[in-house]
């Protein structure tokens, strides 16, 4: 039996809103589908599923808000192997990877260390258990201690924290009694149901409660957009806190690169024409495949690097607001294809059809209002991550070629960097790359 | 073609590609980059659609000939 939890979708995230499910109680489930969709300050997210198998129990109902890490549903996974079997909430993929999952997202600011690069699944000072299972362990703060394990040598299971799990967490999602108009009347006001009086029948909360909290409430931002603004600025204050920044400037002629691209739009159909962001956004990829430890993630009191290269992409949202969805395997496959998927993520960031996944999954994020004129950018790291790439305009400024000053497009990249993880010297190094990259844009 | 029906079509073109932004604030000879908050992908997007729409290419060298709204109809009804 796999558990489908509130998954973290942001490093400050702790609650979210179940808002519609996308399946019912026996319905087959593949990985990878989508089977729900949750409410956070960042908008409607749609939630996939790492297992395959069978929905046995809906946990939570819809609109109910609960804290992330409760189990939502229970899937019957079958014909699972006993590889597969192992990470009951965690992509079978990527089970040690750096990569934070819908279901296993960590927040940057988690005591303790669960997770290191290739960590083995002996810890010389405790039980024998996988870094999923500590990792649940520690999600669901129950000590492994003490835990009889099932598996083999007495290996601590995902199955083995089942029950231990549900007894810690008594309490915590508590259902809330509340009439489904009620419920309804305070997710559009933004309001916390588990933190309202009710006057109803055995202290149920009515409508006539939400709307008395509202009225006498604090401040409680009214919009969609203000409460994005909100955990923007708290995930921004936390990052400058706690992220010992460093920032490194290249300018860069992207002569070549804007040469290529005329060319090559102009010999294919409208339909596969590219924009310049694409060509950094596939070179800052590449670059990455050298600089692994800037494609990390800092997680547990450590830097884990990443082997798959997830760029995200800052994008503003025209009502106001920003998020970062990631572009998965950003470094793989054609630049038509890297093109469409672009196009197809900036339009579902800004319809609010992003998946969990997708918001979850960055290594590294690539911010550019090159377009809106500005010279240069010195963006703030998205925690857990460990590195941001910030591109400036693409500006006629005189350049030095073979001696002589020309006129040429340059563009002025900078590279945000966390003092724990690396310095400027590998900054630079990377800009360098960066660099070389663009200067032969037909291999990109 | 008349001009008020290349209008309508652009204008559909337009709402697809940007939907949060309503009918009514595109004015004809606003900046669709500065006023609306379009992008090179957005206007990429947009002469895709209406490529698909009315058949009428526009090359990349063109793009500054489409900048409001105003001089998107003129080009494509001068090629429609």
């Amino acid at each position: 039996m796999a558990e489908f939890v509130m998954p973290s979708l942001g490093a400050d995230m702790t609650t979210g809103v179940l808002a519609t499910w996308r399946v019912a109680v026996g319905d087959h489930v593949s990985q990878g589908d989508i089977i729900a969709e949750v409410e956070t300050d960042k908008g409607l997210i749609e939630v996939e599923v790492f297992e395959t198998g069978v929905v046995e129990r809906l946990l939570v109902e819809e609109g109910e808000k609960v804290p992330v890490g409760t189990v939502l549903a229970e899937i019957d996974t079958v014909s699972v192997s006993a590889a597969e079997s192992v990470p009951a909430t965690v992509p079978v993929s990527e089970p040690a990877s750096a990569t934070v999952s819908a279901t296993v997202s960590v927040p940057a600011s988690a005591p303790g260390s669960i997770l290191s690069a290739g960590s083995s699944e002996v810890d010389l000072d405790g039980p024998l258990a996988s870094p999923a299972v500590r990792r649940r362990a520690h999600e669901l703060d129950v000590s492994l201690q003490g835990i009889r394990g099932s598996g083999q040598h007495g290996r601590i299971t995902l199955d083995d924290l089942v029950g231990v799990g549900r007894r810690a967490r008594s309490g915590a999602s508590e259902r809330v009694r509340i009439s489904p108009y009620a419920r309804r009347m305070a997710a559009e006001r933004g309001l916390d149901i588990s933190k309202l009086p009710g006057t109803g029948p055995g202290g149920a909360i009515q409508a006539s409660d939400v709307r008395s909290a509202k009225a006498s409430g604090p401040s409680e931002p009214a919009s969609p957009a203000e409460r994005m603004q909100r955990v923007i600025a708290a995930a921004m204050t936390r990052a400058n806190d706690e992220i010992p920044h460093y920032y490194v400037e290249q300018s860069i002629d992207m002569g070549n690169a804007l040469a290529w691209l005329r060319k090559s739009n102009a010999s294919v159909s409208v339909n596969e024409r590219l924009v310049s962001g694409v060509l950094v956004l596939r070179a800052v990829a590449l670059a990455l495949r050298k600089h692994k430890s800037l494609n990390a993630t800092w997680q547990g009191g450590q830097a884990v690097p990443s082997e798959e290269v997830h760029v995200g992409l800052a994008v503003s949202l025209r009502g106001g607001g920003l998020v970062a969805p990631a572009l998965r395997n950003t470094d793989e496959g054609s630049l038509t294809d890297l093109m469409a998927r672009m196009t197809d993520l900036v339009s579902r960031a800004r319809s609010g059809a992003l998946r969990s996944s997708e918001i979850t999954s960055a290594t590294i994020t690539l911010t550019s209002l090159g377009e809106r004129g500005v010279e240069s950018v010195t963006p703030i790291i998205f925690p857990p991550q460990v590195a941001i790439v910030g591109c400036g305009a693409t500006l006629e400024r005189p350049w030095v070629v073979d001696g002589q000053v020309v006129p040429r497009p340059v563009m002025r990249v900078t590279l945000g960097g966390d003092h724990r993880v690396s310095n400027g010297h590998r900054g630079a190094r990377f800009l360098s790359a960066l660099d070389r990259l663009l200067q032969e844009p037909e291999k990109l | 073609m008349t001009s008020e029906e290349i209008r309508a079509i652009l204008l559909k073109c337009l709402t697809d590609v940007a939907p949060e932004i309503a009918d009514e604030e595109i004015e004809d000879d606003a900046d669709l980059r500065d006023e609306l908050d379009l992008d090179s992908m957005d206007i990429l997007r947009w002469v895709q659609g209406i490529h698909k729409a009315l058949g009428v290419e526009i090359p990349e060298e063109d793009y500054g000939r489409i900048a409001s709204f105003e001089d998107a109809v003129s080009y494509v009804a001068a090629r429609v």
